[in-house]
């Protein structure tokens, strides 16, 4: 027999948590939502009315559509580039991390962990002062090395090359490769040795990523660590047994056994990273700006909507934006659950 | 010469010896344990002819043929390893048809074999299952096709029944040896529970600390223990501590603080004057309220502790000078004695018999 103390105890429990949540997450949640559907901004910042669909329709129409369009394909470009960087690296440092003959693999291990440990805030924020322009680490390299003849040459050459190629895919009409040669012709032509990380779009575009991708592979690096040592090596004897070559292993064991503890990880990951609101935050605002747009050029959906709201309080429409976000991760994290069987008893 | 033979093999892992200097000659067809408490070296002695380890010194032959340095898919053996370790991703067909695949078997053949060999482990119609999805004992017989549809000569089994309970065990054990006998191929069997070496195999290895204490049929082993180690570790002993009077042709006249105990000759080399021990099971000694004349020995002791465990009862007997002797009685209907024999409590006085042959010098 169960008592009614035992009954009511649970409860007792986790009655703190679920206050908290309530007030914190659940009721602020369902506010925006609320938001999402009237007119509260700026102009109708006390009295403010029920508008029904017209935030959504406003996201998917007009001059808002194309901030919308571009925010949303670099977001989704942000996330998948900065899962792919940090999967790959994480591999390329797993495997050889993972390798029994490599001596003195905890001193390495906790080396690769630092990024991850050291509060993400500070590393982005020393990662600015790195990329800075004028002054920053990476620059200040940069230009010391263009004055080296040897490097000058080098980059002499590699311009050459850059035009030699440009002409024959230009001759060829292959305009795609030939319009990126010359872009990358008159970055060459106009270099010396200053790289504008964070001034530039596509610049602060591969900044934010690298710095992102340095501040989540450390995670995946042990992930991955951890699921190659999840495999039991007698699978490999029994393979060996039946004959099957090292790479015959690799695939038939390694690949399938880490995709599928790895694919959840990913999906999270991917998740995550959509979010990922510090990292573009700390290091550019979402900057460089441009003219006649809300939206900066490293902008992802959550900094964009966070613009929306508190620089230009347009809070209705931020809050449909949020909504969408919401929309997004949810049906990612249902896949999740559904790969991971999280939910089942 | 025989089907697998270790000559003079060690291993060494660092300092430490797993496998001092084994020989062994294990013949065509035969099912043969190695049996021997943990750590002893039985998975090292196992890996070792399954060329996962290399012998520090020391020669191996398998089929006649010197298999030194040979990697495993070289030689005429397969394993079938203690957690299965049976392919999660795939399925009972894929995980069966792995070693075929790989050695480019013709997808037809591929599916004969595999299918016959299901057949053979009672497995046919779980082709498309995931590995998953089996019990253990099902998962034991996967394991099994796997190994055995690549027709090997030696089958290594390092405790393949480990991880079943008490029941499929036991049902495995008979299956496994129905197999093996069906098959003809030889069983090398990696085992730690006695009972089941005695059952399945024809010969058993009882391994100490890396060495071979002794080789021999089942019933050898238990009866002719030739170590102190073989007859502690095999069924229950009760060891004496005795010093020996003279040496007769057949016999050994021992003395046992003061007691005089007849011994059969055993082949332990001993002289008058020797102080060594003896061993006796304790279902060889039996006990009565008055001495029998038929025993070549008797003692006089009292019980000092009854356990009953059901379809036996323990006795702990006390000698004189304080020497404990476990005596174990069936707990049958008739007994040659009834009256005699009537319920053994705590305290009764009592004698102990056994034959000269029960008695066995051991070496320690
Ligand atoms: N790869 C290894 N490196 C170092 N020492 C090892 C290695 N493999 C085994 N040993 C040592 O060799 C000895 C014998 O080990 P082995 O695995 O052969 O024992 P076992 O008889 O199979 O024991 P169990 O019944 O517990 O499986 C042990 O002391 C073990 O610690
Ligand atoms: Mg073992």
């Amino acid at each position: 027999m169960i008592g009614k103390k035992e009954r009511f105890l649970p409860y007792l429990y986790i009655a703190p948590a679920v206050v908290l949540m309530i007030f914190l997450t659940l009721l602020p949640n369902i506010y925006s939502l609320y938001i999402a559907f009237t007119n509260y901004s700026l102009y109708h910042f006390q009295h403010y009315d029920f508008v029904g669909l017209r935030n959504f329709v406003k996201v998917f129409s007009g001059s808002e559509l194309q901030e919308f369009m571009s925010v949303f394909a670099w977001t989704m470009v942000w996330a998948l580039a900065s899962v792919f960087g940090m999967v790959l690296i994480g591999l390329l440092l797993a495997f050889p991390l993972n390798n029994r003959y490599l001596k003195g693999k905890d001193f390495y291990r906790t080396m690769f962990v630092i990024p991850w440990a050291i509060p993400a805030f500070i590393t982005v924020l020393m990662w600015q002062g790195i990329l800075n322009s004028d002054l920053g680490a990476v620059n200040v390299l940069l230009m010391g090395l263009y004055k080296i003849p040897i490097f000058h040459g080098l980059f002499g050459m590699l311009d050459g090359m850059t035009v030699f190629f440009y002409n024959i895919f230009h001759g060829m009409h292959i305009d795609f490769i030939a319009n990126l040669l010359n872009g990358f012709h008159n970055f060459l032509a106009g270099f010396n040795g200053k790289i504008p990380w964070l001034d530039n779009g596509n610049w602060a575009r591969v900044s934010v990523l690298i710095v992102n991708i340095w501040l989540g592979f450390p995670f995946m690096m042990s992930i991955i660590i951890g699921a190659l040592q999840a495999i039991p090596s007698e699978l490999y004897e029994a393979a060996s047994v039946d004959g099957a070559t090292p790479t015959t292993q690799f695939f038939a064991i390694t690949v399938p056994l880490l995709r599928s503890a790895m694919l959840p990880v990913i999906i999270s990951s991917f998740a995550f990273n959509f979010n990922q609101f510090g990292s573009i935050y700390l290091l550019t605002a979402g900057g460089p700006t441009v003219m006649g747009r809300t939206a900066g050029q490293t902008d992802i959906l959550v900094t964009y909507s966070y613009k929306l709201a508190f620089n230009m309080f347009r809070f209705g429409l931020a809050c449909a934006y949020a909504v969408f976000i919401f929309i997004i991760i949810a049906s990612l994290s249902s896949v999740n659950f559904k790969l991971t069987g999280a939910f089942d008893d | 010469m025989s089907h697998v033979v270790l000559k003079d093999v060690r291993r060494f892992f660092g300092d430490v010896e797993a496998v001092k200097s084994v020989n062994l000659e294990i013949n065509k067809g035969e099912f043969f344990s190695l049996l021997g408490p943990s750590g002893c070296g039985k998975t090292t002695t196992l890996r070792l002819i399954g060329g996962f380890e290399q012998p520090s010194s020391g020669e191996i032959f398998i089929c006649g043929e010197k298999v030194n340095g040979k990697p495993p898919y070289k030689r005429l053996v397969n394993t079938v390893f203690q957690n299965y370790a049976l392919f999660p991703h795939m399925n009972v067909y894929d995980n069966v048809a792995f070693g075929l695949v790989q050695k480019n078997v013709p997808k037809e053949t591929i599916k004969q074999k595999v299918s016959d060999i299901l057949e053979l482990v009672r497995l046919s119609g779980f082709e498309k299952r995931r590995i998953q999805q089996m019990s253990g004992g099902q998962q034991q017989r996967v394991a099994l096709a796997r190994a055995l549809v690549n027709e090997p000569e030696v089958l290594l089994l390092d405790e393949p029944l480990g991880a079943l309970d008490q029941k499929l065990r036991k049902s495995m054990q008979v299956e496994l040896k129905q197999l093996q006998e069906k098959l003809g191929i030889t069983f090398i069997l990696v085992t730690h529970d006695q009972e089941e070496a005695l059952s399945m195999s024809d010969r058993i290895a009882v391994m100490n600390e890396g060495r071979i204490e002794q080789v021999g049929k089942p019933y050898e082993i238990y009866e002719h223990p030739k170590t102190r180690f073989v007859a502690d570790f095999i069924g229950v002993s009760n060891f004496l501590k005795v010093s020996v009077k003279d040496i007769t042709s057949d016999i050994i006249n021992l003395n046992l603080g003061g007691i005089h105990l007849k011994a059969r000759k055993n082949g332990v080399p001993c002289k008058a004057g020797d102080e060594l021990e003896v061993s006796i099971r304790p279902e060889r000694l039996w006990l009565s309220r008055k001495p029998d004349n038929r025993a070549d020995n008797v003692l006089k002791g009292a019980i000092a502790d009854v356990r009953f465990l059901g379809d036996v009862f323990h006795y702990d007997v006390r000698l004189n000078g304080n020497v404990h002797i476990l005596v174990s009685r069936q707990n049958l209907v008739f007994q040659e004695d009834e009256s005699n024999f009537a319920p053994l409590a705590e305290g009764d006085d009592i004698f102990l018999h056994c034959m000269p042959e029960s008695l066995k010098l051991v070496k320690t």
